[in-house]
């Protein structure tokens, strides 16, 4: 991990793999891969060549990588087209590009109502004097 | 000679004394004085040329063929087009429903606008495009690309078909059933299923509300989107690779071939 000349954000290069919980008060760009949760104060830029595996929790987040895990960001999601996400993002604002490959849930209410998403319903339960079905 | 002395001047006189004067250089008598002449148009010189400061080129279109699917693109202005694929021959014109009660067959390879207060009591509607404001009371639409639902839009899912579909700003939609389309384009309130096999675009204005399965997804900042997403560009359909052409023939192959040679006299 290094900082850049202005010391405002760190860098996790491409040759860097972490295991571990990542924690850092402000900005930080991944390019190498980390296994483990991800917590910043400030934002996050995963490159192409980054890569994480585990929950972020973060202010803002640029994904031009690879997640697998969910993300809460309090401010902004920004997915690019070379972004592949398997998780859930919950977030006030979201922009995405056409190309991504995202995989799971998504609330992003920029209007501020309540979030709620309908699950499929279950199976209606058996009436009475009705056999259940054999497994 | 009393009409002389009333000083009477009829309309041929006047115009005859105003010719003399003219030829005369007095001016033209008719005119007063202090108004400015009409400056004579100078000559273009043909040297020159006409300098052209910004060329426009005519618009393209994409039409599909409501029989076969076939994709074409025309330039400029079309009356009639024929399918490259087969042969459907149909009017590119844009036809505006009246808002009333409607029934009736139409086809077109423009767009057809369904105003509000429009009841569409039956028949056919096939176009290009369509924009639906009124109301689908047994009619079935076919658009054979964009079908745009508008804020005052009563569709009826069912009797729809179409390849894109837009809905308008300020429209709050919940179809019973999912929805199957290219592209799915949000300017406003969605809410259900959505299977594609293009994209989703959520503009500023719009949210995506239920489960969607695409090949792609675009989010412009500021749209809403709660939902289960299953989106993997994988799932673009594949273009149909194109058809082998027959094999040239080599050249000379046409030629007849050599004649055979005289069977020898034993």
């Amino acid at each position: 991990m290094s900082e850049n000349a202005q010391g405002s954000r760190s860098v996790i290069s491409s040759e860097v793999e972490i295991v571990g919980t990542v924690k850092t008060s402000g900005s930080i760009q991944v390019e190498g891969r980390i296994e483990g949760e991800m917590i910043s104060q400030g934002d996050v830029l995963i490159g192409k060549s980054g890569s994480v595996k585990g929950n972020l929790q973060v202010n803002s987040i640029s994904v031009a990588g690879t997640v697998q895990g969910n993300i809460f960001a309090k401010d902004r999601i920004e997915l690019k087209s070379t972004a592949r996400l398997l998780g859930d993002i919950k977030a006030k604002r979201l922009a995405v590009e056409d190309g991504v490959t995202f995989v799971g849930k998504s609330e992003v209410n920029p209007t501020g109502q309540p979030i709620k998403i309908d699950e499929p319903a279950p199976p209606a339960p058996p009436k009475e004097g009705e056999q259940p079905p054999r497994k | 000679m009393a009409s002389r002395k009333t000083k009477v001047v009829d309309g041929f006189t006047a115009i005859r004394a105003a010719q003399e004067a003219a030829r005369q250089g007095r001016g033209d008598p008719l005119r007063p004085e202090g108004e400015p002449q009409q400056e004579k148009a100078q000559p273009v010189d043909p040297k020159a040329g006409v300098r052209i400061g910004k060329s426009v080129m005519p618009t393209k279109r994409e039409v599909i063929c409501p029989e076969c699917g076939t994709p074409s693109h025309i330039t400029g202005k079309v009356d009639l087009w024929v399918c490259n694929s087969c042969r459907h021959r149909m009017k590119l014109q844009d036809i505006e429903i009246p808002a009333e009660e409607w029934e009736g067959d139409v086809e077109v390879g423009g767009t057809v606008i369904i105003p509000k207060g429009a009841v569409l009591k039956g028949g056919t509607i096939t176009a290009n495009d369509i924009v639906l404001q009124g109301e689908m009371a047994g009619v079935e639409l076919k658009a054979c690309r964009r079908l745009t639902i508008g804020p005052t839009a009563k569709p009826d899912w069912v009797r729809m078909t179409n390849l894109d579909l837009e809905i308008g700003v300020d429209v709050d939609l919940t179809p019973g059933k999912p929805v199957m389309a290219r592209h799915l384009v949000l300017h406003g309130k969605f809410t259900g299923s959505a299977i594609l096999d293009g994209t989703l675009f959520v503009h500023a204005d719009g949210d995506y509300s239920g489960h969607l399965k695409a090949a792609g997804l675009s989010v412009e900042e500021g749209g809403g989107l709660r939902a289960t997403l299953d989106v993997n560009p994988e799932y673009a359909p594949k273009p149909k690779p194109k058809a082998k052409a027959p094999p040239k023939p080599k050249p000379g192959a046409n030629r007849r071939p050599p004649p055979s040679p005289p069977p020898k006299k034993t």
